[in-house]
């Protein structure tokens, strides 16, 4: 018995070994053949035909996790809560739809932005809200639409980046995929070009998707 | 051809190297460079001398277009002063859109790895959407 045990201890020890060093060597082919190998799974991809009934199923179910998390009237509700409940529910809204969209995220952020409302990136896989507008006493119901606004704008960024590379995964259409990755290398920021950052392909889905959103919320 | 017409021309490029070495100087790159090295040129000509100023000498010109000012728009956006000064022809040109995209709120993405090349992709991407992403150097060389 004793002898059974230390052998299945070996071969779990002895497989753990190999399990770890074989995904070292994939991570370092993945690293090395990064680009290469993202194209490659780009082509082979053959993307999904109809991506506007999966954009309406999105905006329907982030409805649905709102009034989920902040009631029927979410954004008088949200306005009335207090600075760190309104961050717990925005947790909460993001945790939620991250989940439904197929997104992980590594976390979310409370700062003091400037006049920027928000920022998603794309490295640390994190989105970034700025707390100026949380933090006041007092809320108006428009106040409250906006953080809402700018919380399914930056959600739609990050589900945006997993689109782009995997189009059948996340029901995307190739032509849009690879439009966007093209936007994503040439990525114009409000600082060096308004215009050019408010007409860009990303940023009027972004825009569109998180409008769409709050309309679906005012409508009921 | 006349030598009024050469001095034109070599003033031209004089002016469009010392554009193309402040915008590089402000960490444009790529389909960004080229589109604000063309907004600045299809900017009025106040806007463009006061571009121009500031390219040349380093002094901003506060440009003024009712609500908004040059000074305050990179006070307040962290905006450089060649976007600051696109931003008011661009106020003045299409008034509505350019206080919609103030009032609905500025956001960015960061920290973007760069993917595999364009090229390297099996779908036709149309011709206006591949202008809008087309790199400086061929536009560029075309002059």
């Amino acid at each position: 018995m004793g002898f059974l045990t230390r052998l299945g201890e070996g071969i779990a020890s002895a497989a753990r070994v190999v399990g770890n060093a074989v995904k070292e060597v994939t991570d370092t082919v993945k690293e090395f053949v990064g680009d290469a190998w993202n194209a490659i799974t780009f082509r082979l991809d053959v993307g999904y035909d109809h991506p506007e009934i999966i954009d309406m199923q999105m905006e329907q179910q982030s409805c649905e996790i709102v009034k989920e998390v902040l009631g029927g009237e979410p954004f008088d509700q949200f306005a009335v809560l207090l600075p760190a409940e309104r961050k717990m529910a925005i947790e909460n809204v993001i945790a939620e739809t991250s989940d439904m969209m197929g997104v992980e995220l590594e976390g979310i952020a409370f700062a003091d932005l400037g006049d920027v409302s928000g920022f998603y990136s794309e490295k640390g896989k994190v989105i970034a809200l700025n707390e100026e507008p949380l933090c006041q006493e007092v809320m108006t119901e428009e106040e409250a639409m906006e953080v809402i606004d700018t919380v399914f704008h930056e959600l739609r960024h990050a589900y945006q980046f997993r689109a782009a590379r995997y189009p059948s995964r996340y029901k995307r259409d190739k032509l849009t995929a690879a439009i966007w990755r093209l936007n994503w290398k040439n990525y114009a920021k409000f600082g060096q070009n308004a215009k050019l950052y408010f007409d860009q392909p990303l940023e009027v889905d972004a825009r569109n998707f998180a409008i769409s959103v709050i309309n679906n919320l005012r409508r009921s | 051809m006349k030598a009024g017409t050469i001095l034109d021309l070599r003033k031209k490029h004089t002016q469009k190297s010392l554009i193309l070495a402040k915008l590089k100087e402000l960490g444009y790159e790529k389909a960004v460079l080229k589109h604000t090295l063309a907004d600045i040129y299809d900017a009025d000509e106040d806007i463009r001398d006061a571009i121009m100023v500031y390219v040349r000498d380093g002094v901003v010109t506060n440009l003024c277009q009712k609500p908004f000012e040059v000074e305050k728009m990179i006070d307040t956006y962290h905006m450089n002063p060649i976007a600051a000064m696109l931003f008011m022809d661009w106020y003045r040109k299409e008034p509505k859109k350019a206080l919609q995209c103030i009032l609905l709120g500025v956001d960015e993405i960061r920290d973007i790895e760069d993917d595999a090349e364009m090229e390297e992709l099996d779908v036709e991407i149309p011709k206006d959407v591949q202008e809008m992403f087309e790199d400086l150097e061929e536009s560029d060389t075309e002059e």
